[in-house]
């Protein structure tokens, strides 16, 4: 049986540390994908334990008919999604500010510059592109596991994929980057 | 192993986060070397993935499974509670009332319903019937001139008195004469 079923297995027999289990496993993950959705430290804390909040709450709602991983970054997207909704309701743009402990070099900056600018044109993108984007990117789920996570089909997911990674490009050129090296 | 350009393309995720087999790899690097738009995009997916995470720090980490413990515990709590408490049978109080309800109201209903004429049910119940203070000349008979609508209610098969007298012996018809000489010749 799978590890996760396992814990959720146990967890469900009343064993609490199997929760706590599932949050040493997945925390990290979980709070990066957020991360790299709202580009905001203390949001992203947030919604790390929103997110297992929601766990707790709705493990009895666990078919099991996709992997618990699969289900538990529909868990975070949902959040995460509704989160931004809410944000851009009142959205303040706040300029963010390039930290650059590098040591002075010119090509070291551009490049802190140039990741600087593709994260800028992530945050840009439509929240679903951006969804997928960051699930098969940074996540590394495949088409079949994004389109779980998402609640479509895999042909959505390309679609919105492959229009997610044009306009990133498109905006990378309007900034002046060549994304040929 | 050959793939198409939009495999490929659709595979440049995984080729960035060495997610792919050996075969995969060898025939995405014979692709970039021609493919100048896949190419580009593999730079993009690096950059994207070049792009760091802010570490909210140690004191986040330790706390937050702690935190989750503790309310994953008070959950367990709360549902043990619900499960042995006598609210949770507060959604049958509803349908338990119903029923009590019928249960009284319907047989209460039933009893003031109007009666009905027991001869409704079965007008030909002979049993029923009030004749004690009919004379026997009041009975009328077939050859007494019923009407016709009455002749034809009448079931023509049913035994007439005449036909349940000829089935009485002799010491029955003696019998039932004293009894209607002490009865003054009233039936019932």
């Amino acid at each position: 049986m799978d590890d996760d079923i396992r814990l959720v297995e146990r967890y469900m027999a009343g064993d609490d540390m199997a929760m706590e289990e599932i949050v040493l496993k997945y925390q990290r993950v979980i709070y990066a994908f957020v991360y790299r959705m709202t580009r905001d430290m203390e949001e992203a804390k947030d919604l790390t334990q929103k997110t297992f909040m929601n766990v707790i709450g709705g493990i009895r709602n666990f078919r099991r008919q996709s992997s618990f991983k699969t289900w538990l970054y529909q868990i975070a997207a949902h959040a995460t999604l509704n989160q931004i909704r809410q944000c851009r309701k009142n959205e303040v743009e706040i300029g963010e500010t390039i930290v650059c402990n590098q040591k002075g070099a010119l090509s070291l900056l551009m490049e802190k510059q140039r990741i600087q600018d593709v994260r800028s044109a992530l945050s840009l993108l439509p929240e679903r592109q951006r969804l997928t984007v960051v699930l098969r990117v940074y996540e590394g789920l495949n088409c079949e596991e994004t389109a779980g996570v998402m609640g479509c089909s895999e042909g959505a997911v390309k679609a919105q994929y492959h229009n997610g990674v044009r306009k990133l490009r498109e905006a990378m050129k309007e900034k002046g980057h060549d994304t040929v090296s | 192993m050959t793939l198409s350009h939009d495999e490929i393309r659709g595979l440049l995720p995984e080729y960035a986060g060495v997610l792919l087999t050996d075969d995969q790899k060898q025939c995405i690097e014979a692709h970039l070397e021609q493919c100048r738009e896949c190419a580009e995009m593999l730079v993009l997916l690096k950059d994207l993935r070049d792009c760091e995470v802010a570490d909210p720090g140690d004191i986040f980490w330790k706390t937050l499974p702690q935190k989750i413990r503790a309310l994953s515990r008070d959950e367990h709590a709360r549902r043990s509670a619900w499960r042995f408490s006598p609210a949770r049978l507060l959604p049958l109080v509803p349908a338990l009332l119903l029923i009590i309800l019928a249960f009284f109201v319907f047989p209460f209903q039933v009893r003031q319903a109007p009666q009905r004429d027991p001869l409704f049910r079965d007008p030909l119940e002979y049993s029923l019937l009030e004749l004690d203070d009919i004379t026997e000349k009041q009975i009328r008979t077939r050859e007494g001139g019923l009407t016709a609508e009455e002749a034809a209610l009448l079931d023509a098969t049913a035994p007439s008195y005449h036909s349940e007298f000829v089935t009485l012996s002799s010491d029955e018809l003696s019998a039932l004469f004293r009894t209607l000489q002490s009865k003054d010749h009233k039936g019932g």
